[in-house]
Order: C-alpha cells, then structure tokens, then sequence
C-alpha cells in the first residue's frame, strides 16, 4: 500500500506529467522518468507532510521509488 | 502612478496613446519579500537609473480582437497582479531595510499604439527594448511599460518593458499563459497569493526558513572562503565578459549522463561547471550560489513576483570521477534548491559571522543559473549518445560566440544556460580581475569536451583540466593551502605589519591538532608586540579585519601571540615572552593570560 501511495505522491508531484501506473512499472530513477528537479522537490514535501518524517537528499537510493519507501519505511519503524 | 509615453521608434508610427485605469481588489503595505529583498538589494548595488534589472519582452495578439480589447486585457493584467501596481517605497529614514512594497488598489496606466508598416512581433521587440532602456523611478513609477503594436489597425503585438522587481522568468511564462485568455475577454478566476501574501505568510510564527538557515551555517563553514583566492591580473576593459555557447552535442550527453547517474541534467550542468571552476581554481571543493526559483513551495507556485533567492551549494571534487561527483553533486544540488527560501538577514547574519570566524571575508560570488523551462530539454536531435561518431558530428553543429563586455557586475563567475528547448544553450562570464576574457569561451567548449568524453569513458576529477583544455591558474611561492582556503603567507603577513604600524610582528604556519586528535591541520599564528590599541588578540583581530576586507589573498591569523618585546631573529617569534595569546574571535574562546 505504501509503495502505491507514494507513487500517487511522485505523480501529483509531477503535475499529473507521470501516471501512476508508469511508476509503478519503471525500472528506472525517478529523473530517468522524466521527474524534473522542482517536481522533486515538491515531491519530498509532500512526503515530509504525508508521513510526518524527515528525507535526508544526502541518504541515498532517494531517486527511485523502491528507495524512498524503504526510507519512509524506515523513518516509519 | 503613471507612466510616461514611450520613445519613438524607427519604423512605427506613433498613434495617439490610450490610457487603461484599473482597480483591483486591494491595495496594501508590506515588508518586502524575501524573493523582493533579493532583487532590491541588486538594484541597490546598481547606479540609479541603470536599466539592467528591466526585462523587454513581447506577446503576440492573435485572432480578431480590436485595440479595445487588448486594452481591457492590459487592465485586468495589472487588476490580477498586484505585483505590477507596486512601488517599492523607502519608509521613513534609512536605507534598504526600510524598503516597503506599497501595492495600489487603482490607477492609470499609458499605453502607447503603434502602427507598423511589416513585421509587427519585429517591430513590437525593438520598441519593447526601446521601452526597457531606461531605468524604472520604483518608488513613483509602475513597474510595467507597455505598447499595441498594430498592422493595419488591428492590434497584433504587446511591447513590454517590466521591472525584474516585478516579474521573474516564472511569473513571465504566468503572464503569457493567462494572455491570450485574457485578450479573448476570459474572466479567469484571481490568484490565490500575491507578494503581499508571501510578506505575510515569511513574518509567521514560527517563521518558515529554519532548514534554510542550517544548510546555509553548514555551507559557509564548509566553503572555500573564495574560489578566487590567487593573485589578481591587470582586468580588461571593461572588466566583465560572458561568452555562450549553442551545442545540441552538451544536451544530447547532459542527457545521457543524466538517465545513467539517475540524476537530472541541471545537476549535470551544475556539476560539470563547479569542476571546471574548481580544477582551474586549484580547489577539492567548489562552492557555487545556484539560483534557486523557490516556486516547489506551496502558493509561492502560482505567485507573480520575484521568488527566486541564492541557495548555497558546496560539492566535493577531490577524489575519485566526475560521475562519482555527479552522484554526490546531484544530491547537494537538490539539498540547495530545497534550501533557498530563507531570512536573507539571517542568512547574512551567519555569513559574517562565519567571515570572523574564518579570518576573511567569505566571497561567494561564482553563480549558476538554469534558466530552462521545468529544467529540462524537449526536442533534441535524436543521436544515440553510445555512438560516438554520431555524437562528434553532432559537435560540428556547436557554434560559441562573444555575448557583451560590461564594467560592473556582481559576480566573479556566472554559468547560466539558455531557455532554448531543443539545445543546450550555455553561457560563462568571468571577471578579468581574476581570469583572463577567454577563459569564458574555453570553459564552454571545455564544458562540451568534459560532458562528451564522460558519456563514453570514467574522467577522473583530476584529469578535468586537461580534458577540458583550460589551464589551472598558478600561485607563486608563499601561497599556502590552509583548509579549504589558498593564503598568500607573506602577503598575510605584511597586512599584520601593516595593522601594527610595524616591521615587528610575523605569520607562521604551524600544525594544530584538536582535542580530538584528528590529523593535525595547518593554522597561521600571528606574533606581534603589543602596544595600546592592540593590547588583547580580539583588538588585534578586529583590525586585522579591518584591513583584510574585500580580499582574496590573505587570511587573518587563526590565533595571535602578543609578546612584550620582538625576538632578535625572525625564527624566535615562538620563544619570546608572552604577554597574552588567543583566535580573538570572541570573548570566550580559549584565550589565555600570561604574565599578567
């Protein structure tokens, strides 16, 4: 559920630019799939907001979406 | 508030002005933005009058819509935006910080009507410059000058001449996506935040920007105190050169880099620039101030009004590739962009007092802007980036071309690309003061070399120079590495002389470990005999200072020796008798009193 969430997320934050359905199929980095920085960027917000946690931009794998649930994740234990 | 009609331009004939009144919902006094405070405080850095903040630029009319209608749709522009029915109003004594945006509810704006012969959107750009060549009055004068363009009677262009005070790049690409509607007699629903709204919600309770802040102390403490810390040059005149550079080749492998680093091209850009300042400048580390739009936050998106503010981005360039670099880069480019929207006063605040601690003023002045549209490319020419031969011809389409000379910019260097869609539109302006005029021109076709060559082989970070073809620069003997920072020692040490008024006193460089028994680092001492006036090392510091401001060359001593008497030999400054010793930075740092 979570993994679908925050691909709903990556995709309002994309301005609707990126269905959810091709982010939950790509095998690729969120920029790979066309996430521009300021779309990033409104995306991590709207995590920080959604799941009340803290994304460090310096923790890593943070471009894919299987990274940022295993972080939200992890920031959720 | 009115304006003044505008001047004649060859060409078109001048038909009698229109004058639009318009009342929009509210007027208003507020403090200034903190997007606002930033482009303020660069006007304020120009002479008055000087026009290089304005923006000319040019809407097409299109369909039948008569001169009455683009006049309605004029008004109901400034209706909408409050942004442009604002004055920027020195409130009270002082200067810049009294500064308030006072929006008025109504008024009248000129507009003037041209008929032109052939060529209208032509026609309507030479007069919309004509329109921006004269500095905006901010306090009396709105900050949009506009003119209808007409062939054969019936309006076909918009000349527009705004203040940068006004509008930024964002709120252009707002204004003409809601124009066409708006010619079409359009009721578009208002914006909901306007700059008095954003002045509002920055005053808040908590304030917003505390992120800010801690990114910016992290950063400064981290930065180079300049990247230009090695001897200075007789400059050219005039002083600042900017080159550009057109290469669909740099955009093709911006790409390719970008999708295998999963990382995004501005980050490529920004990555690739900050190398090849720091392999010129001799630096591990570059520090770069990004232009960072702030439009992700919430209302600041639909917002019309300058909301774009410096963000501090250091990255490392030590070790390792430059995809390595892009990795690393692309995370503290982001961490900058999240970072941008802060209390300049705070920020400015951290900034000295960083520049005390350090013992040198803290120059930023090397900037990258990403002008592009979502930051990104659409269109490009479709070269497989794998295929090497493809990409090289695709170089032969590269074209670099001398932009414009100018006397007096705030920036030692300034990397910025185009807004072109469909190629990588890129430019580099140095201050020749430090590096020489053509040094702008090879970073671009260095930038090219780097990003090609990176598409199909690993660059080390230490081969980035050579790749790039540009020549780091050289610094004679007696420049040390102390930190993050490049020191002329006896440079450094004539200031001290200087300070005291005498010959006697000495900067040694000596090994000073920490407490906690890393590495020992270099640090400057600074040896003197004290005299009334510099009786205490924070006298001492204050003065040296003082002395030191705006330099690049020297760093105040970490920590100041104060004897009662000189040695008889240069070598005995460490044996004399010590009168009392300490960094001066503050009152309560380790300072120690001897003998007394």
């Amino acid at each position: 559920m979570l993994r679908e969430r925050v691909a709903e997320l990556v995709s309002k934050a994309s301005g609707g630019d990126l269905t959810v359905a091709d982010i939950l199929a790509a095998n690729c980095s969120l920029p790979a799939l066309g996430l521009t920085s300021i779309a990033y960027l409104r995306l991590i917000d709207l995590l920080e907001t959604e799941f009340d946690c803290d994304v460090d931009l310096d923790g890593g794998h943070l471009d894919t979406l299987d990274g940022l649930v295993e972080h939200i994740a992890g920031q959720r234990k | 508030m009115t304006t003044s009609p505008p001047a004649q331009v060859t060409g078109l004939t001048a038909l009698p002005p229109r004058t639009v009144e318009f009342r929009g919902a509210r007027g208003g006094q507020a403090a200034l933005t903190w997007g606002q405070q930033g482009i303020w405080r660069s006007t304020q850095w120009l002479d008055d009058g000087d026009p290089y903040f304005n923006l000319a630029w040019t809407l097409p009319v299109t369909g039948a819509a008569g001169l009455d209608a683009v006049l309605r749709a004029v008004g109901r522009l400034v209706e909408r935006h409050e942004t442009l029915r604002t004055a920027f109003v020195r409130n009270g004594e002082g200067t810049g910080e009294n500064t308030v945006q006072r929006v008025s509810r109504e008024g009248r704006l000129t507009v003037g009507v041209y008929e032109a012969a052939a060529k209208p959107m032509s026609a309507a750009k030479a007069l919309a410059a004509e329109l921006a060549a004269t500095g905006f009055d901010y306090a009396a004068e709105l900050p949009i000058r506009c003119a209808v363009v007409c062939q054969r009677g019936r309006p076909r262009a918009l000349a527009l001449a705004l203040s940068h005070l006004a509008l930024d790049g964002w709120s252009l690409n707002m204004v003409a996506a809601e124009w066409p509607r708006l010619v079409a007699g359009e009721d578009l629903p208002g914006p909901g935040w306007q700059p008095l709204d954003q002045a509002a919600s920055e005053r808040s309770d908590p304030p917003p920007g505390g992120q800010a802040l801690r990114h910016w102390r992290t950063g400064l403490a981290s930065a180079p105190r300049s990247m230009f810390d090695f001897p200075t040059r007789e400059p050219e005149e005039p002083r600042f050169v900017r080159h550009g550079m057109d290469s669909p080749a740099v955009a093709v492998a911006a790409e390719a880099l970008a999708a295998r680093h999963g990382v995004t091209t501005s980050s490529v850009l920004t990555v690739a620039s900050a190398a090849l300042l720091a392999a010129v400048t001799g630096h591990p580390r570059a520090a770069l101030q990004l232009i960072v739009s702030n439009r992700h936050h919430p209302g600041m998106e639909a917002m019309a009004g300058p909301a774009a503010q410096d963000g501090l981005c250091v990255v490392e360039m030590g070790a390792g590739t430059f995809a390595d670099a892009l990795r690393h880069g692309h995370r503290r480019t982001m961490a900058t962009y999240r970072n941008g929207h802060y209390d300049p006063a705070l920020v400015l605040a951290a900034w000295e007092a960083e520049a005390w601690d350090r013992g040198a003023d803290i120059d930023l002045d090397a900037f990258f802007n990403d002008v592009r549209q979502a930051g990104r490319w659409q269109g490009l020419p479709p070269v497989d980036p794998g295929d090497a031969a493809a990409l090289a011809a695709l170089r032969e389409r590269t074209r670099t071309f001398f932009v414009g000379a100018y006397s007096k910019v705030k920036a030692r260097i300034f990397f910025a690309t185009g807004p072109a869609p469909s190629t990588c539109e890129f430019y580099v302006l140095v201050d020749t003061a430090f590096l020489p005029g053509d040094v702008a021109g090879r970073m671009l076709t260095g930038l090219e070399e780097l990003l090609v060559r990176a598409v199909s082989e690993e660059v080390p970070l230490d081969q980035v120079a050579k790749v790039a073809g540009l020549d780091p620069v050289l610094r004679p003997a007696g420049w040390t590495a102390i930190g993050p920072d490049w020191v002329d020692v006896p440079e450094t040490e004539a200031l001290l002389r200087r300070v005291c008024g005498t010959d006697l006193a000495a900067v040694v460089v000596e090994d000073a470990g920490d407490d906690a028994g890393d590495a020992a680092a270099a640090r400057l001492t600074g040896y003197l005999v004290a005299r009334p006036g510099l009786d205490t090392p924070e006298a001492v510091h204050a003065a040296v200072m003082r002395a030191a401001a705006g330099r690049t060359d020297v760093l105040a001593p970490h920590h100041y020796v104060l004897c009662t008497a000189s040695p008889a030999g240069p070598a005995g400054w460490p044996a004399c008798p010590r009168l009392i010793e300490g960094g001066g930075r503050a009152p309560s740092s380790a300072m120690t009193v001897l003998g007394r």
